[in-house]
């Protein structure tokens, strides 16, 4: 019992979109395509939806063919069961929230009908909402109905659109909760587009990375964000810093690692390669102004100040070490060691923070 | 002045008496009016749902067309459909050259591109994402395109009404393709300039203030339709 999907969908003097993969049906689980914005993601899920035609491939659900290209075969977007909820709700303005519910659902008897629409307003917390319009719904409680008019019909699987970008940030963590409550008591599987690496990491199941039009990289979200396997991928992932090196020596599991003239420490994945990329996150470096030499760390940087960035709760630090890297550091720390661009410091990583990404030549 | 005064004085006379001719000339206006937005209605929905809806090669063309059609000179329309229905025009044997039809014609030549052009717009309104929202809802095309066209019934109704504005008043095409003879193709715009030209300021302020009315109350009609559905 799975979705199939192997296909690509070509635009006119634009990208080539290509989705090889499968999810499993009835059970619950989230896959997430990760990506950039325009890396087609949408486009994916447009395809499952039956809202676009891909130009190439079949897509099969359970045995039975959504779309075959060399024989014609394409099924409608009514016939596939398929809920899907769009970025910007797209709710019915002239419906209430009860008509915008039951919309999906209007040619099931009238009992039942309502029966179903006081279900998924309960499952999905709109009571008192019933009667209003779409114009007096917050953000959230719009993403809601939408959901709820997405669930309605019973579909066999939901696509979720970039379906908290609209929101401000408490109203998003908020529907996240409780969307994984919800659709778990389901058994629904969810394919979930997102560029956000906040909601990938903490709702996926599965994370599909895609970059330039294909899925480049696959496994549980915590896996490969701390495994990133190409350069891009490890930008796209949050990795600050991302720098080019050359294999100095092998000694004891570690590699040591040649960059802008230092000397970087970092644990050796095996095989055979001459020159990688080290990736380090800005959370894996500490900062400090003259501590004790000896430290855990196998890598003390000397460096200075480039760049200070605020952002929220914490502070950027660009550092030249002989090599540009990154830091992220609370900014009760940065007024602690009253850093300011020019300031000399020293950098600490730990060994095990920097993943290693050969080059292949 | 006194000229104006008996005018208007006589004007009411006519109106309230019921004149006969009046009435007549009145519901001749609204019959063949009234028709040509009818059809004017269903070709222009139809073409702004299909221009709304597709992507096409020379789409933008089309579209500049029917904005371009939005301000037709209705005396161009009614010498170009004179042309068509001349005897020994491409639509001769028809015979339809000074009849009623030919005006409801012509007029449905000048409403249906006002209908389209401000169909367009209204659909355009809609969000992006609607249309396909609709489908993954279960919906089949059909279904679709009437959902969208009950979601847009507002502008919809607002297109029909400048439509309907624009036929009843203009003059020009009904003349030429008319003739304004009594009894047949007489409207209440062809009416008013004769009796305008021949001195009789009674009867033609007597029609001018029938059209205003007749104006308002379809306008006030459908604005009241459209103000009805929005609370529920």
């Amino acid at each position: 019992m799975a979705l199939r999907a192997d296909f690509s969908r070509t635009f006119p003097k634009g990208p080539k979109v290509e989705a090889t993969f499968e999810v499993e049906l009835d059970c619950f689980s989230i896959t997430v395509l990760f990506g950039a914005s325009g890396c087609g993601k949408t486009t994916i899920l447009r395809c499952l939806a039956g809202l676009d035609r891909p130009d190439a491939g079949v897509i099969s659900a359970d045995g039975t063919t959504w779309f075959n290209a060399p024989s014609g075969c394409f099924v409608p977007p009514r016939q596939r069961q398929v809920g899907y909820v769009f970025q910007e709700a797209s709710l019915f303005p002239h419906l209430d929230v009860e008509g915008n519910i039951g919309f999906g659902v209007r040619s099931w008897p009238r009992q039942e009908r309502q029966a179903r629409i006081v279900e998924l307003i309960q499952m999905l917390g709109l009571e008192g909402l019933e009667r209003r319009r779409p114009a007096d719904l917050s953000g959230g409680e719009k993403q809601r109905v939408a959901l709820a008019r997405a669930l309605a019909p019973r579909p066999r699987m939901l696509l979720l659109d970039e379906p908290f970008a609209s929101l401000d940030r408490p109203a998003a963590e908020q529907l996240r909760h409780g969307l994984r409550h919800v659709l778990q008591a389901l058994a629904m599987p969810v394919i979930l587009v997102t560029h956000n690496r906040d909601e990938a990491l903490s709702l996926g199941d599965r994370l599909l990375l895609m970059r330039e039009g294909r899925i480049r990289q696959s496994g549980s979200p915590s896996e490969v964000f701390a495994r990133p396997d190409s350069r891009e991928a490890a930008e796209l992932l949050g990795f600050g810093t991302v720098v080019r090196t050359r294999v100095e020596r092998r000694t004891g599991g570690l590699l040591g690692l040649i960059a802008g003239g230092v000397e970087l420490f970092a644990p050796d994945p095996g095989g055979d390669f001459s020159e990688a990329y080290a990736c380090i996150r800005g959370e894996g470096v500490s900062l400090e102004r003259h501590g004790p030499a000896t430290v855990t760390q196998r890598n003390r940087l000397a460096g200075s100040v480039t760049a200070l960035h605020a952002i929220g709760p914490l502070v950027r630090v660009q550092v030249d070490c002989g090599f540009p890297l990154e830091a992220l550091i609370t900014t009760w720390a940065c007024e602690d060691l009253s850093l300011a661009i020019g300031d000399p410091v020293h950098a600490l990583i730990k060994a095990t923070a920097v993943v290693v990404i050969p080059v292949e030549v | 002045m006194d000229l104006i005064w008996e005018g208007i004085k006589e004007a009411l006379r006519l109106l309230f008496t019921l004149d006969r001719e009046v009435l007549s000339i009145t519901a001749l206006s609204l019959a063949l009016s009234g028709l040509a937005t009818l059809a004017s209605l269903v070709m222009g929905v139809g073409l702004g749902l299909v221009l709304a809806l597709n992507r096409f090669p020379g789409k933008r063309l089309v579209i500049s067309l029917v904005n371009t059609g939005m301000g037709l000179p209705p005396v161009v329309v009614g010498l170009f459909v004179s042309i068509l229905l001349w005897r020994n025009g491409p639509l001769g044997m028809l015979h339809l050259l000074y009849t009623p039809m030919a005006i409801v014609i012509a007029q449905t030549v000048i409403a249906t591109p006002i209908i389209a052009g401000l169909s367009l717009a209204a659909l355009q309104q809609l969000p992006p994402d609607l249309r396909l929202q609709i489908l993954t809802l279960g919906a089949t095309r059909r279904q679709m395109v009437w959902v969208l066209i009950k979601e847009a019934r507002l502008p919809l109704l607002a297109a029909v009404m400048a439509g309907f504005g624009g036929v009843i008043s203009e003059v020009g095409a009904s003349i030429m393709v008319g003739g304004n003879i009594k009894g047949s193709t007489r409207v209440l715009t062809t009416a008013t300039v004769m009796e305008t030209s021949k001195g009789n300021f009674d009867i033609a302020i007597a029609l001018s203030v029938i059209l205003l009315v007749l104006a308002f109350a379809v306008n006030a009609a459908l604005t009241h339709l459209q103000q009805r559905r929005r609370p529920r």
